[in-house]
């Protein structure tokens, strides 16, 4: 396994943080082709990004704008076709696939869309399944923290058919930090919920950075749900277009009308 | 829509070829046991043309035929005629020669000083006279004068002797030195008989003692033709006085060979009943495979079929096009199925001709084969459909749109029919295992002999009952019974056993259809090896407990007398008591009788004979002693008066018929037959061709042990060929041995359905795979390892595969617990459960469930991690 620093290599580009702040997982001319010859299509265009220790990062954009492509890439889930991915000490763009697997259990956590759940364990065995996975000890107190976070514990024995769609979801992001990970990945985590659901997922996200020191990168195309992130990427056609700090739904709303239009914001707003 | 159809069978080529495959193995085994039919037909036309070669034959006009109610085979006894017929028949008109034909069995030594034989099938002694030109000699002449034999052109073949050869003989209980003078070819196969021919005046001296032969063959004189030939026989027989003719009838040639040929079928068709039996297992397994099949495509195609609808297919156009790729796999199936059939019996018949017995038949199926095969393959087919397609066309066009696949309905009704089945089931094995004949008798109030079998017919109702009410029961007893199969490995394999087992219960219709396949061998097998083992040590048991006498010397065919008189020479030898055996017939009985004559000592030192009613000493006021299962048959109480047939005139009642008293009924399971007659009533009675020394038993001599005796005996009878000496273990040991091959035999059989019922978990693993690719994707992302996955595949497949094992087993062994009340008249006393074999059955099923999970563990390794969890 290639070990790296955490310290991403210095270069200028919108998605890398200034000096000063400190990056838990970087990509750097991250290029994803599929297919070859006259039917390739690039999915991402020698990408530069940076997900800050301690913040939660939203990555958005437009169908195919290759958002979900750089999440599948920063998460081992796909090769890129050039590029490095960092992920806290670990090359993964270098690792093989039992390692990978490996990173999976514990060095990485994932919320998806929707089906996170195994359907025939209970929450308490979904949320940790990693960690039976890896024979690893459930650290209680730790457990206990998350779920006391989540708001689950008189859910713990019910099947993910006696759960809500939101409990579901939060059920998901309770398994993904049990492993205490380098980084969550959460991909449309509030896709497929109501709005006062979605509020309880995002908010959960947004404490669990805040009051756990997690750190989570979330895929979204909702500007609401990007609106609890730190720090939103903005990606078009592959490239990086934009990077907003602090944003608001409206702030984002209005990024995303820019980005449309087609006009890209030559500055970056600080 | 047919198109379609047609597409999904190519788009799932792999799910189709498994059901393709469940087809053609059931097809396999009925296309194979007709063309194993046909194959022994024709081998055995030609072997009745070659053996019953004359025009016409003149016998004994009277027979007796049926079914032995105690050895189960089919006797037909013709009365002899005398030999001396032939003389007259051969001066009547059209007549070119009449030959007596008497006909045994002899011990033929070959070459290397060996009894020579072959795969059970006896060795003939017959006459060749030397006038007698249809067969040419390859080598030499025919025999003449008693120290000459010649030999059938394969006979010398296998016993490497050739003309000048000399060797040993064994011919009417004497060993006989002998010269070969001549090497003798029939133009057609004897299906691996051999034939010894011997100089006709000796043949009717050694074969034919007195006088009596089983039928005299007629050659007609060039242009006469068969029912001329029989004619002028007849008139023959009715003009002449010798003693016999009137009795003796004149028949064609073609009638005899009809006759035996249609004996001949009726044993085939025994045989054919019995793998017909397989043959229908098999089936029942395959159909359950197909509906699986389809249910589950069905249930994977659900949004293709709800879009169809949706696009104003009706119900019934989705249930044909369902239905014609039932239709498609049966055909296939069945034409795969006829070709395997066919293979398999060649298969057969090159192992029968390995192993001595030539069949030369043709295996070709016949038209009405292919058809009945194809005909039981597309039913079996659309038959296992039809429910799935069914389900398939009511699919509602909303369905389009949900997500998921829908929860399976309630097992609440299902599960209330199960339960009374298997409760009335228990309930009649319960009954079965309780309630004796005799009681059946009272409470029926019949009379004696109508309530046997009555108990064996609950047991079979109950059992079937038993089946299938677990089957339907099944899915309500997968969940508890799966979790408490799947404790070791929730607990040794964590998380991958609780999540095999959450998948198996899951969906418990699936489980249960699934495990059914192996449910129903393992009933079969189960059930089998309780009985096996349970007739094993029954029969030690009474060897042990009634065989008093120190050794036993028995032979095939009998024993011969010389091999009894070398032994009663012997000093070793305290004690002697050959026991004969021969057929009899009894008035107002169908079938023929065994008759055993009795020495006066038997009971008291060789052998225990139990006495239920009466006295032994009935036998020494010349009355009959009958077996108790004959008497229970039969009615037969002591005092009744029974009309046996004689040798010169079988047919009880008619002309010279003996009657004897029933002086007691006894009980001995080391004989299976009718009764024991005086030995002068014996000697009367029975057929002389059927009779033999069945069993000689032996006791030694003040001052000597067991083993000088046998170190004695052993020599002494080696020199008449296939004749064994055995202690009471030895006997025990070889009756256990014979119950364990036949065992072996329903083993064999039943491989081939559990071989389907390994497809059927193939398919379901396969399936469910498919089903939960997002479920696998979603376990790979959070960390589950390729072989991680691969072992819940292989965990859930166990556990499918041992819960129908169990479910088997439990039947098996449960159902089997009344047959010693069921089958206390056949001898079976004892109870007893192999655990040993059925916890090797279990563990045989857990490595079925190993190597059934290895193509769907691959293919759920291959799932892509990405799989159906992104959000673009």
């Amino acid at each position: 396994m290639t070990t790296a620093t955490a310290h991403a290599p210095r270069r200028t580009g919108v998605g890398i943080l200034p000096v000063g702040r400190v990056a838990r997982a970087w990509a750097r001319n991250l290029t994803k082709e599929y297919g070859t010859g006259a039917t390739a299509v690039t999915a991402l265009d020698d990408v530069d990004v940076d997900l800050e220790e301690g913040r939660l990062t939203a990555i958005m954009g437009p169908s195919g704008s290759g958002k979900s492509t750089l999440m599948h890439c920063l998460a081992g889930l796909d090769r890129p076709t050039s590029g490095t991915v960092v992920v806290g000490d670990h090359d993964v763009t270098r690792m093989r696939q039992r390692h990978l697997t490996q990173l999976r259990r514990t060095g990485l956590g994932f919320v998806f869309q929707s089906f996170n759940l195994v359907p025939t364990l209970t929450a308490e065995e979904n949320i940790t399944l990693p960690l039976d996975i890896a024979r690893e000890r459930v650290d209680r107190a730790w457990f206990d923290e998350v779920v006391e976070a989540v708001g689950l514990r008189d859910r713990l024995s019910h099947r993910p058919g006696e759960l809500s769609g939101g409990q579901q979801q939060r059920v998901a992001c309770a398994r993904a930090l049990v492993t205490r990970p380098a980084l969550v990945l959460a991909d449309e985590p509030t896709g497929n919920l109501d709005s006062r659901s979605a509020g309880e997922v995002l908010g959960f996200l947004r404490r669990s950075v805040d009051e756990l020191g997690q750190t989570v990168a979330m895929v979204t195309h909702d500007p609401r749900a990007a609106s609890y992130a730190h720090r939103v990427l903005f990606l078009a056609d592959g490239r990086l277009a934009d990077v907003l700090e602090n944003p608001t739904a409206e702030t984002v709303l209005e990024r995303l009308g820019a980005l449309t239009a087609g006009t890209s914001p030559a500055a970056v707003t600080a | 829509m047919r198109r379609i159809a047609l597409r999904d069978i190519r788009a799932h080529l792999g799910r189709t070829a498994l059901a393709v495959l469940a087809v053609a193995l059931g097809v396999a085994f009925v296309a194979g046991t007709f063309s194993f039919r046909t194959l022994l037909s024709t081998t055995f036309d030609a072997v009745i043309s070659t053996s019953a070669a004359g025009d016409a034959y003149v016998r004994g006009a009277a027979t007796t035929s049926g079914t032995d109610v105690v050895s189960g085979s089919s006797s037909t006894v013709h009365a002899s005629v005398p030999a001396a017929l032939a003389d007259v028949l051969a001066d009547a008109p059209g007549v070119a020669h009449a030959r007596p034909e008497p006909t045994g069995l002899l011990t033929l030594f070959g070459a290397d000083g060996t009894v020579v034989t072959t795969g059970g099938a006896p060795t003939i002694a017959t006459p060749f006279p030397a006038d007698d030109t249809r067969y040419p000699y390859l080598t030499g002449r025919a025999p003449s004068g008693p120290a000459e034999i010649a030999l059938e052109e394969h006979t010398a073949a296998r016993s490497g002797l050739t003309t000048g050869s000399t060797t040993t003989v064994v011919l009417a209980g004497e060993i006989r030195e002998v010269t070969v003078s001549g090497v003798l070819s029939f133009d057609g196969p004897l299906a691996g008989a051999l034939v010894v021919g011997l100089d006709p005046a000796v043949a009717l001296e050694t074969l034919a003692p007195d006088g009596l032969v089983p039928q005299i063959a007629v050659e007609a004189a060039p242009g006469v033709s068969q029912d001329e030939l029989r004619d002028t026989l007849a008139a023959a027989l009715a003009a002449t006085d010798v003693p016999g003719a009137s009795a003796a009838e004149a028949v064609t040639g073609d009638t005899v060979r009809g006759e035996t040929r249609a004996q001949i079928d009726d044993q085939i068709g025994f045989l054919q009943i019995f793998l017909l039996g397989f043959a229908g297992v098999s089936l029942a397994v395959a159909t359950f495979l197909i509906a699986n099949a389809f249910s589950m495509q069905v249930r994977q195609r659900r949004r293709e079929l709800a879009l169809l609808r949706a696009l104003g297919a009706s119900p019934g156009q989705v249930l044909g096009s369902v239905l014609v790729q039932a239709l498609v796999v049966g055909v296939v199936g069945s034409v795969v199925g006829v070709a395997l059939g066919t293979g398999l019996a060649a298969g057969i018949g090159a192992i029968f001709s390995a192993t001595g017995t030539e069949l030369s038949g043709s295996v070709v199926p016949t038209w009405p084969t292919i058809l009945l095969a194809v005909a039981v393959g597309v039913v079996v087919s659309v038959v296992g459909a039809l429910l799935p397609a069914r389900r398939a066309a009511l699919v509602a066009p909303v369905e389009a749109m949900r997500e998921d696949t829908p929860s399976e309905r309630g097992l609440r009704v299902r599960g209330a029919i199960g339960a009374v089945l298997v409760a009335l089931g228990v309930a009649g094995v319960v009954v079965a295992s309780t309630v004796s004949e005799a009681r059946w008798q009272d409470l029926l109030g019949a009379a004696d002999g109508e309530a046997a079998g009555m108990g064996g017919a609950v047991l079979a109702a109950s059992a079937v009952a038993l089946v299938v009410g677990v089957l339907v029961l099944a899915p309500v007893l997968a969940r508890p019974v799966v979790t408490v199969l799947a404790w070791p490995s929730v607990v040794l394999a964590r998380p991958l056993g609780a999540l095999a087992r959450g998948n198996v219960v899951r969906q418990p219709r699936r489980t249960a259809a699934t495990a059914g396949a192996l449910t129903i061998g393992m009933v079969l097998v189960s059930a089998s090896a309780v009985l096996a083992a349970s007739a094993s040590t029954s029969m030690r048991n009474v060897v042990e407990s009634d065989l008093k006498a120190d050794l036993m010397v028995s032979g095939f065919p009998g024993v011969p007398s010389g091999a009894i008189d070398a032994v009663a020479a012997l000093p070793e030898v305290g004690a002697l008591d050959p026991v004969s055996a021969g057929l009899t017939s009894v008035a107002g009985v169908e079938g023929a009788q065994w008759a055993f004559d009795m020495p006066r000592e038997l009971p008291r030192r060789s052998i225990e004979i139990h006495v239920v009613d009466g006295t032994l000493d009935a036998l020494d006021r010349g009355e009959a002693l009958v077996l108790e299962s004959a008497a229970t048959a039969n009615g037969w109480e002591v005092g009744d008066t029974l009309t046996l047939g004689t040798a010169a005139s079988p047919v009880a009642g008619a002309d010279g018929a003996v009657t004897v008293r029933v002086g007691a009924v006894v009980e001995s399971r080391a004989f299976g037959g009718s009764f024991f007659l005086p030995q002068d009533l014996f000697a009367d009675v029975t057929v002389p061709a059927t009779r033999d020394i069945a069993v000689a038993f032996l006791g030694v001599a003040p001052g000597t042990s067991v083993e000088q005796m046998r170190d004695a005996v052993t020599p002494a009878v080696t020199a008449y060929g296939a004749v064994s000496v055995q202690d009471a273990d030895d006997l025990a040991d070889s009756l256990a041995a014979q119950v364990n091959q036949m065992l072996t035999i329903v083993y064999a059989m039943l491989a081939l359905s559990i071989l389907i019922a390994v497809l059927g978990i193939v398919n379901t693993l396969a399936l469910s795979v498919v089903e939960r690719r997002r479920e696998i994707s979603l376990l790979r992302a959070v960390g589950l390892g390729r072989l991680q996955l691969a072992s819940v595949v292989g965990i859930e497949s166990v556990l499918t595969a041992v819960f129908g094992t169990a479910l088997g087993v439990a039947v098996g062994v449960g159902g089997s617990s009344a047959l010693p009340t069921v089958m206390a008249d056949m001898g079976l006393t004892d109870l007893v459960v192999p655990w040993g074999q059925i916890g090797v059955l279990v563990v045989l099923a857990a490595v079925v469930g190993v190597v059934a999970a290895l193509w769907p563990a691959i293919r759920a390794s291959r799932v892509p991690v990405l799989e159906g969890l992104a959000s673009e």
